[in-house]
């Protein structure tokens, strides 16, 4: 066999029996071969141990490499932005989706009826007939101008109330409000109803904390007016 | 089947010199050999460097012998050179190492592992100092230990004498770089 070949069989670790004894033969005997082999085994091992540095490095490398992240649905930026949004509208709905002060009032203002001087036949026409029967007859303006005659020559709570639900009735709320101001000072017939209308005037003009504090006040007297109605409007404010 | 062509075609990319192959064994195993050396108490760094170890011994089995495993796998194999690494670097005797037998025990895993004498190690050291295409040829001669011809038929060499003569004027100057340290 040529001496390369037995040189490279042997590096390989692939020597037959009888490779390995003309092998070892050679070396003993042939001063040329053993100079190869010699020569050949320095080398490689040299190129050996270069290999193994050069690998290290590349397995370390290896290591060093940034892990590719695995970017599942949930860790995407969009992911992340359309959450944020998603929360900012969540928290936004309470207010977004509050009743605006209008809706509030026209959901719960209902007019007063006329309890303190209904007409029915054989009523007495007095002074205050034809204001009630204006208001009855959802003529609130004219009844407005009655009551305002007849509040002049009287001071009469219970008149001043209609007064005041007449000029709630035609939209005039600044003077509603004034009338029923100065009869929340007063302890009388149309108390709780006083503090209920006033409310809702507070809340048609947008000052809620006032109109709670009415509402509030209201329940302190443990009134049975409109009670369910003030628990939903509190909630709702 | 397919587990098995697979692994007939990673030794054969192994002994190709392929590094691919390398990096897909390299990483294939590291978890599990790291895990693996927990039971010899050894420190992660330690460990990382026996797996490191152990795969370049693996890979230059594969590259300079031309190793076919036809009675155990890559992986076994691989874990048998760790476990012989993990034994020495932990310098215990063999009846305090607890050897699990799900290891195959086999002589070929016992890699050398050669002290380089003072010329070998300025060949080593010098084999950066050549041109590329010297260490290439020199790398595939002496490292990959493919003939001449396996050398022709391999790379853009036109014939042997080519070969041979480029060959000698590499290892001339590798020499006398050595010399002129």
């Amino acid at each position: 066999m040529d001496k390369e070949d037995l040189l490279k069989k042997y590096f390989k670790q692939t020597l037959s029996e009888q490779e390995q004894k003309e092998f070892y033969l050679l070396l003993d005997t042939d001063s040329d071969f053993k100079v190869m082999f010699e020569e050949y085994s320095d080398f490689n091992l040299a190129f050996k141990s270069h290999e193994a540095e050069q690998l290290k490095d590349f397995l370390k490398s290896i290591d060093d490499q940034p892990k590719i992240k695995k970017t599942v649905w949930y860790k995407t930026p969009l992911f992340y932005y359309s959450a944020v949004a998603i929360l900012i509208i969540a928290l936004c709905v309470p207010f977004l989706m509050r009743p605006s002060a209008d809706s509030l009032y026209n959901d719960y203002f209902d007019t007063y009826p006329n309890v303190e001087q209904p007409i029915v036949r054989g009523t007495v026409k007095n002074s205050a007939y034809n204001a009630f029967d204006l208001y009855e007859n959802n003529r609130f303006v004219e009844a407005a101008q009655k009551f305002e005659v007849i509040l002049k020559d009287t001071n009469n709570s219970n008149l001043r109330f209609y007064y005041a639900m007449s000029l709630l009735n035609s939209s005039q709320y600044d003077l509603a409000q004034i009338q029923l101001s100065e009869l929340d000072q007063q302890d009388f017939d149309y108390k709780d109803e006083t503090l209920w209308y006033l409310s809702l005037i507070l809340i048609k003009k947008k000052q809620t904390q006032e109109a709670i504090t009415k509402l509030k006040e209201l329940d302190k007297s443990n009134s049975p007016f409109k009670s369910k109605e003030r628990k939903l409007l509190l909630q709702k404010l | 089947m397919v587990e098995h062509i697979r692994e007939e075609d990673l030794q054969q990319r192994l002994r190709a010199d392929d590094k691919s192959a390398l990096e897909f064994i390299y990483k294939s195993y590291k978890s599990e050999f790291l895990n693996f050396s927990k039971r010899y108490d050894l420190n992660i760094d330690d460990a990382l460097d026996i797996y490191q170890d152990s795969v370049i011994a693996m890979y230059q089995n594969f590259v300079m012998n031309q190793l076919e495993l036809s009675n155990s796998t890559i992986k076994t194999y691989l874990f048998g050179i760790g476990k012989h690494k993990i034994y020495k670097v932990s310098n215990l005797n063999k009846t305090r190492l607890k050897i699990e037998n799900d290891i195959e025990e086999s002589e070929e895993v016992i890699t050398k592992e050669h002290q380089l004498n003072y010329y070998q190690k300025q060949l080593s050291e010098l084999i950066g100092n050549i041109s590329e295409s010297c260490r290439e040829l020199l790398r595939l001669f002496y490292y990959r230990n493919l003939t001449i011809q396996e050398i022709v038929d391999l790379t853009q060499y036109k014939d042997a004498n080519t070969v041979k003569s480029h060959k000698s004027r590499c290892m001339k100057r590798l020499k006398s770089l050595v010399k002129s340290k």
